[in-house]
Order: structure tokens, then C-alpha cells, then sequence
């Protein structure tokens, strides 16, 4: 019986969810492009095409049979540069939000459940990052020379490292919004009464803010981190865009910008399509979380009437 | 009241004092060494020259050394000389801080002026199509990467039409007040942007919220003028917690000015600090990043004793 309840909350949820358009629309556009995306190699195999290939004869190409969108400033292939580069901004900004929700939602349910001093440190922190001119510091931390820290050099040339170290320098500074958010829902389901009762039967606070409040405080986690993609998305594409982020040969959206500024009157389309991409991805995840955001808020109305 | 200022302005030369540490480690951390630029610029010198220029920066010294040294310098006024530019850092900085204040006051004022009434419609017509573009507009707004807008922007109105300048702050030779407005007109448009949409969202959000207490329902029962009741009893209450957001937003107005001067070589304190990091030029890197602190900083305070002016149900005695 209990579970038939679940069920037509859980499915009504995902009605209300599905009946907004912008839910549907963007969650289509999204997983489309992710299919295209990892159908690439694919297409690179069967047509024998490289992404990285240089090709100084066929630069700056109009569309054609075998360039579909074209040819950039090196003669490379813009449509297969353009999905490869899908491929590290998506990747960059799905494992960066994960990273950053768990952080989050671990310092914003301690700050929460423990208030007091620990409350106090981890919110004054928080309120610092937010509050900081961010970027030109964010600018700072990606110019570092690691090898002064004794990371070999060979290691810093990897294309994988610095993806690792975008990522981990957009988590020092994205998990202090989700840590709020958190920290504020902790706040109400501390005050309910099961907690009381988890109280009284002497369960630690470990088991206490992991199987009593964290459940309870999922759906501002789920918003927030979906709303967190469209962010990261975009800070990755700026620091990129700047020379400071994913490193050429390696494509990313932000990158594939960089030069286009200076050829903006040879080739307007080399501006056009990475900006196109990263605008309607971030968009597509913030009108997600936006649904997510109303669609859990109707329930929670719906089950407190 | 004057005991909150006291306290929090002390929180914030704590925090400056911290990450102006911070910003000292990291700065060290960049590629290349001071005095190695200059021996590469400059073939003749010994390493006798080289020694002695060690010792005159305090090259040699440990980083906690080097760092008591600079602060007790800076503290006295005597912020050091930028290799770059060859010039005092704050000779090249002051003109720059005015630049940027004058970007971004601009934007700013153009941002409300555009967000309070369309956040206004937003709350008081829901559902309504208008509202629908404003709501979609907002989330484009918010959307968009800042500097792929300046690109649309250079593309439509210089590559395209050439109506306006695509970069520079005024016209060599001329520099009169027209020719700098209209250079003016497509970094302000950047920079406004993305502003107008967030405050969009928060003058609506907090309207929406207003407009469903108690003493609007008494308002407008009395028969109030709607108008009178929305711009006396509900704007006023609604735009305490956005002045706060404004204020505490101030970061990343100031980032997206660094976005705006790279986009249109617009000579601000953005810009000069990316270029002098770029260009290894840490003195004046350190000296960019800290004013940009400080500002942040003072903007934060400014909120927190504009919040308490503005409402006066707030009582920072009683809390802190």
C-alpha cells in the first residue's frame, strides 16, 4: 500500500516535471547532443577524419560533403573539433558538479545539523569565496607553474592534467553555494520531530545526518547541482577562452573561441558555433534545474495540504 | 550600529591581510623568476649584477622573509615598481581604477534602470506573455558566456555594419566626449547584460514575496492606488534584500569587467591585472588583485550597513 503511494507521488513528480516545455525541450536538446557526441569516434573511424589534423590548404572552408560545417584557421575540421570539444566541457562540467555537490552537501550538512562555532567557520568561508572577485584569482591559480611545486614536467604537459587541475580549481570555489542551500534545508528538518526521536534513541550524529536529514534534503542537493553544470560549463569556457584552461591541441568550446576574436572578419562561423554550443547547453541545464526546482516545490506543497 | 562597522571592517582587513598571504604564495608559484626576465632582457650583465639585483629585491630570502619585507613596504605606502610598464604600480593603476569605476558605475545604473521595472512586471503579471519573455530572457541572460557576447556584439555592430567601434576607449587624435560615449556603448551593453538579468530575477523573486504579506492585502483594502500601493508599500520592501545581493555581487560584477576590458582593450583594473599576469609581472599582479580585494570587500560592508539602514527591523546589537 505504502509503496502504491510512493509510486503515484514518485510518477506524478515526474508528470508535473515533464509537463513544463522547457523540462522536455532541454532535456532532449541534451541528450541528443551527449548521443552525438559519444557517436563521434564513430564517424571519426568510418571516415578515416582526425580532429587535430592540420591542413593548411583547406583553410576557413564553407560547408561542404566532406566538411560538414567546414574548416577552421588550420584547416582542421570544425564539426568533428566542435564534438570533441562537447566531449570535454560536458565531461569537465558533470564530474566538476559532482565534486562540488559532494562538498557541498557534506560541509552544508555539518554546518547545519552542528550549528554553533563549526556553522559559524564554514559559512564565514563560505561567504568569502562567494564574496571574492573571483575570476582574476581563478586566473592566478591556473598560471601557477607546478613544476616550482615538484610535479614533474612531463606530468604537466598531459592533456589529462589539465582537465584535472580545471577541475579542481573550479571546485575550490563552486561548493560554497551548494553548501548554503544545504545547510538552510538542514536547518528545518533538524527542527522535525523524527529527529527527536533519532535523538532519543541515542544514534550518532553520523547516523543521524546520513540516514535521517540526507534523505530529507535531496532535492535542494539535485537543483542545485544541476544548476551548478550550467556554471562550471560556463566558467570552464571562459578560463579556456583565455588561454588559462583546456590547452590546445585539445579542443574545448572555451578554446576553440580563442583565436576567433581575431578572425572574426575572415570567418565569422569559427565565433559562432562553439558560442552557440555553450549557450545552449548551459541554458538547457539551468531551465532543467529550474523544472526540478518547481516540480519538487509543488510536491512538497501537495504533500503538507 | 558603530560597533557592527567596527567589527566587520576588522573581519575584512583580516580577511585582506589573509589573502593578500595567499596571493603572495601564488604569485610565487608563477612560471619564470623576476630576475631571471631581466637578466633575458639585458645580455650584458654579470653575475656579479645578478647577485647584487637578487639582494635588492630580496630574491634570496625565504618566502615568509620576502613576504614581512613587502607588507611592512606596502603598508608605508610604497607599493614597488611594475616591470612592465617601468612606472610605480599605483601610477598605472589609478588611472585604470577610474576607468573600470566609470565601466562599471555605468552598467550598473543601466542595470537597474532596466531590471526594477521589468522585475517589477514579472511579479505583478505571472503567467502573462510579457512575463514569459522577460523569464526567458533572464535565463538567456544568465546563459550566455560574457565574452561570446562581446563577440556577437563586435560581429553585428562592427564586422557587420560598423556602426560602432569594436575596441579601444576613443579614437587617437580625437577624444572628445561623443567619441568616448560611443566607445563606451558596446562594453557597457557586455557588462550590463548578464547583470540585468540576475538583478531581473531578484528585484522579481522578492517582489513576488513582498507583494503576499499581510500589509499589501491592508493597502489595498484601505482602496490605495495600485500603482502607490506597488512603488510605496511593496518596492520599498522588496529592494532591501536587493541592494544587499547587489552589493554582495560586487565580485562578480568586478569579474565580469575583466571579461569586458580583455573583449575591448578597455584600459581597466581587469584588464591590467590579466595582462600582468600573463606578462609575469607580479608586483603589479599582486598590487591589481588586493585593490580589487579591497573594493570587493568594501562592497560587502557597504551591504551589510545598507541593509541595516534601509530596514530597520534589524537590530545588529541584539544578534552579534
Amino acid at each position: 500500500m505504502s509503496t502504491r503511494i510512493l509510486k503515484t507521488q514518485k510518477s506524478a513528480f515526474f508528470s508535473r516535471f515533464l509537463n513544463t516545455s522547457p523540462a522536455v525541450i532541454s532535456l532532449s536538446f541534451l541528450s541528443l547532443m551527449i548521443l552525438i557526441i559519444l557517436l563521434a569516434p564513430i564517424y571519426e573511424f568510418l571516415r578515416a577524419a582526425d580532429p587535430t589534423r592540420v591542413d593548411l590548404f583547406n583553410r576557413f572552408l564553407g560547408p561542404s560533403g566532406t566538411y560538414i560545417l567546414g574548416t577552421d584557421e588550420l584547416g582542421r575540421d570544425l564539426m568533428l573539433r566542435l564534438l570533441n570539444g562537447g566531449k570535454v566541457s560536458l565531461s569537465i562540467g558533470l564530474i566538476t558538479s559532482i565534486i562540488v555537490g559532494s562538498i557541498g552537501t557534506v560541509l552544508g550538512l555539518t554546518s547545519g545539523y552542528f550549528g554553533g562555532k563549526i556553522d559559524s567557520i564554514i559559512m564565514r568561508f563560505a561567504d568569502t569565496i562567494i564574496s571574492l572577485p573571483l575570476l582574476p584569482l581563478l586566473i592566478v591559480l591556473t598560471a601557477i607553474d607546478l613544476s616550482k611545486l615538484g610535479i614533474p614536467q612531463t606530468y604537466i604537459d598531459m592533456p589529462f592534467f589539465s582537465t584535472c587541475k580545471i577541475i579542481i580549481i573550479i571546485s575550490i570555489v563552486g561548493w560554497p553555494t551548494i553548501a548554503r542551500l544545504v545547510r538552510a534545508s538542514t536547518l528545518t528538518v533538524r527542527e522535525e520531530d523524527f529527529i527527536k526521536v533519532a535523538l532519543a534513541q541515542g544514534y550518532g550524529p553520523m547516523r543521524i545526518i546520513f540516514r535521517h536529514i540526507l534523505p530529507n534534503v535531496t532535492s535542494p542537493i539535485i537543483v542545485a547541482t544541476t544548476l551548478a553544470i550550467g556554471n562550471i560549463i560556463l566558467f570552464e569556457s571562459v578560463l579556456s577562452f583565455l588561454g588559462l584552461g583546456i590547452q590546445p591541441p585539445v579542443a574545448s568550446w572555451g578554446n576553440m573561441l580563442t583565436g576567433a576574436q581575431e578572425l572574426l572578419y575572415e570567418d565569422p562561423k569559427l565565433a559562432i558555433w562553439p558560442g552557440t554550443l555553450i549557450f545552449l547547453t548551459v541554458i538547457a541545464f539551468n531551465f532543467l534545474g529550474d523544472s526540478l526546482q518547481r516540480a519538487f516545490r509543488t510536491r512538497s506543497i501537495q504533500i503538507i495540504e | 550600529m558603530i560597533r557592527f562597522i567596527i567589527s566587520r571592517t576588522f573581519q575584512s582587513l583580516m580577511v585582506l591581510l589573509i589573502m593578500s598571504f595567499i596571493i603572495y604564495l601564488l604569485l610565487g608559484l608563477m612560471p619564470g623568476d623576476p630576475i631571471d626576465l631581466m637578466v633575458g632582457s639585458n645580455p650584458e650583465i654579470s653575475s656579479d649584477d645578478i647577485q647584487r639585483l637578487k639582494e635588492l629585491y630580496n630574491v634570496d630570502k625565504p618566502i615568509l622573509e620576502r613576504y614581512l619585507i613587502w607588507i611592512t613596504n606596502a603598508v608605508q605606502g610604497d607599493f614597488g615598481y611594475s616591470r612592465l610598464f617601468s612606472q610605480p604600480i599605483m601610477d598605472i593603476l589609478a588611472p585604470r581604477l577610474f576607468n573600470s569605476i566609470v565601466l562599471m558605475s555605468v552598467s550598473l545604473v543601466l542595470a537597474l534602470l532596466v531590471a526594477i521595472p521589468a522585475g517589477i512586471y514579472a511579479a505583478t503579471h505571472p503567467n502573462s506573455l510579457l512575463e514569459k519573455a522577460i523569464n526567458f530572457l533572464c535565463f538567456a541572460g544568465i546563459s550566455i558566456p560574457p565574452f561570446w557576447l562581446a563577440l556577437l556584439f563586435i560581429l553585428l555592430f562592427s564586422v557587420f555594419t560598423g556602426v560602432l567601434p569594436a575596441s579601444g576607449m576613443e579614437t587617437i587624435g580625437d577624444g572628445s566626449v561623443i567619441d568616448r560615449v560611443h566607445h563606451m556603448i558596446l562594453p557597457v551593453a557586455t557588462l550590463s547584460m548578464a547583470t540585468i538579468a540576475g538583478y531581473t530575477r531578484h528585484v522579481s523573486a522578492s517582489m513576488t514575496e513582498v507583494l503576499q504579506n499581510d500589509f499589501i492585502r491592508t493597502a489595498r483594502a484601505k482602496g490605495l492606488l495600485e500603482k502607490s500601493v506597488l512603488w510605496r508599500h511593496a518596492l520599498k520592501n522588496a529592494l532591501i534584500p536587493v541592494v544587499t545581493i547587489i552589493a554582495l555581487d560586487f565580485g562578480s560584477l568586478f569579474s565580469g569587467a575583466l571579461i569586458t576590458e580583455t573583449m575591448f582593450s578597455w584600459l581597466g583594473m581587469g584588464k591590467t591585472i590579466y595582462d600582468a599576469i600573463i606578462g609575469s609581472d607580479y608586483n603589479l599582479a599582486l598590487i591589481g588583485l588586493l585593490l580589487a580585494t579591497v573594493l570587493t570587500l568594501t562592497a560587502n560592508i557597504m551591504a551589510d550597513i545598507a541593509y541595516a539602514t534601509l530596514d530597520p527591523r534589524i537590530n545588529y546589537q541584539k544578534k552579534n
